[in-house]
């Protein structure tokens, strides 16, 4: 077996469980619900197929995070994974840093942001807007007992409205549970060296 | 379905936060996420299948979490929910010591590492909760758990500091 990957990388990896996924042809009714399963469809993910264990909690999260990370208005969609991209990278869940890094790289078209943000402790590519936010996104995975008042100023200083600040809490927390899941319940491995 | 002008999240009200209603409307907008948050409470909390975690334990290492992160009247919300004579009603408190079943030990340990310090969890500590007992269901099941606590705690402390501005 592959080693896992634990550098980061803007390469997204395969993600192989520490358990054992439900088997799609043994799911119950509630599990293929909560993976939005149609008859035809087999492609559904190890990832999934391992949340599929309890299909309440999934049924919920699913939506939630997509609603967090694609519903229009409020933050811009980089901003967005900017925040998801900060709490991966500090929890260093590199699956979910690999995935979201790559998506702000397409977004943005530019790759000095990311490329500072694994490499440069200076964030030296950042503006001061780009940099405001992935910083407070990283104090508020780190230990958000320490998050005050002066970083939400820091934002609005910046321009940011309440509902975009909103957005980039809800973004950045719902990495503190995704990376949980994904580094937790598997590890990412290098995509060329595995046959999945 | 809630009502156009209220907020459906309870831990917002439990941690002891009073919404003004500017941040009210600022919430509003994002209604259906802050609704999702809270099915999903439900979900972690108070399943309709428990599986190998009852609700007195789900609602321990909900208020476990809680109080790692000084949330302190969110923790006594769960505290509340355990009966007063069950042992489970210690775990809220991380400070006091206490053997468990290894069951519970090893899901007590867990639920602080991976709150705590995430990065550092590997295979070994799933071979851990199999090894005391913990079915694949159940790893998944105290995964959300605590992965959960860990999303609405920090939704939680934002609400309340945009609230103070």
């Amino acid at each position: 077996m592959s080693d896992p990957v634990t550098e980061l990388t803007n390469i997204v990896p395969f993600w192989r469980p520490r358990i054992k996924p439900v088997d799609l042809k043994e799911a119950t009714a509630e599990q293929l619900e909560a993976m939005k399963v149609t008859p035809s469809d087999t492609g559904v993910g190890e990832y999934v197929l391992v949340l599929a264990h309890d299909p309440e909690t999934l049924n919920a999260r699913t939506p939630l995070f997509n609603g967090i990370m694609y519903s229009h208005g409020g933050l811009s969609r980089q901003e967005t994974e900017l925040g998801a991209v900060a709490c991966s990278v500090y929890n260093r869940c590199i699956y979910c840093a690999a995935v979201h890094a790559s998506r702000y790289n397409q977004l943005t078209k530019t790759e000095d942001v990311i490329e500072s943000i694994f490499n440069d402790e200076t964030l030296q590519a950042l503006d001061e807007r780009q940099r405001n936010i992935f910083l407070f996104a990283t104090k508020l995975s780190k230990h958000p007992v320490d998050l005050d008042i002066e970083d939400i100023q820091a934002l609005t200083s910046l321009g940011l409205n309440l509902s975009e600040i909103l957005d980039l809490i809800l973004a950045t927390s719902i990495f503190a549970w995704a990376n949980r899941l994904m580094h937790i319940l598997g590890d990412p491995i290098c995509i060329t060296n595995n046959e999945g | 379905m809630t009502s156009q002008n209220s907020i459906s999240f309870e831990m917002i009200k439990a941690a002891g936060i009073s919404l003004s209603p500017a941040l009210t409307q600022v919430l509003l907008g994002r209604s259906d996420l802050i609704e999702l948050s809270q099915q999903a409470h439900d979900a972690c909390l108070k399943p309709q299948e428990p599986g190998g975690i009852t609700y007195t334990y789900r609602a321990a290492l909900a208020g476990r979490i809680s109080s790692l992160h000084e949330e302190f009247e969110l923790a006594d919300h769960y505290k509340s929910m355990i009966p007063t004579d069950d042992p489970a009603i210690r775990i809220v408190d991380p400070s006091l010591s206490v053997s468990y079943p290894g069951t519970i030990e090893a899901m007590i340990k867990h639920s602080d590492i991976v709150t705590k310090n995430p990065r550092n969890v590997d295979d070994a500590d799933i071979k851990t909760l199999e090894a005391n007992g913990l079915t694949t269901s159940d790893i998944v099941r105290l995964s959300e758990i605590i992965a959960f606590m860990n999303y609405a705690i920090r939704v939680i402390k934002g609400i309340r500091l945009m609230g103070e501005i």
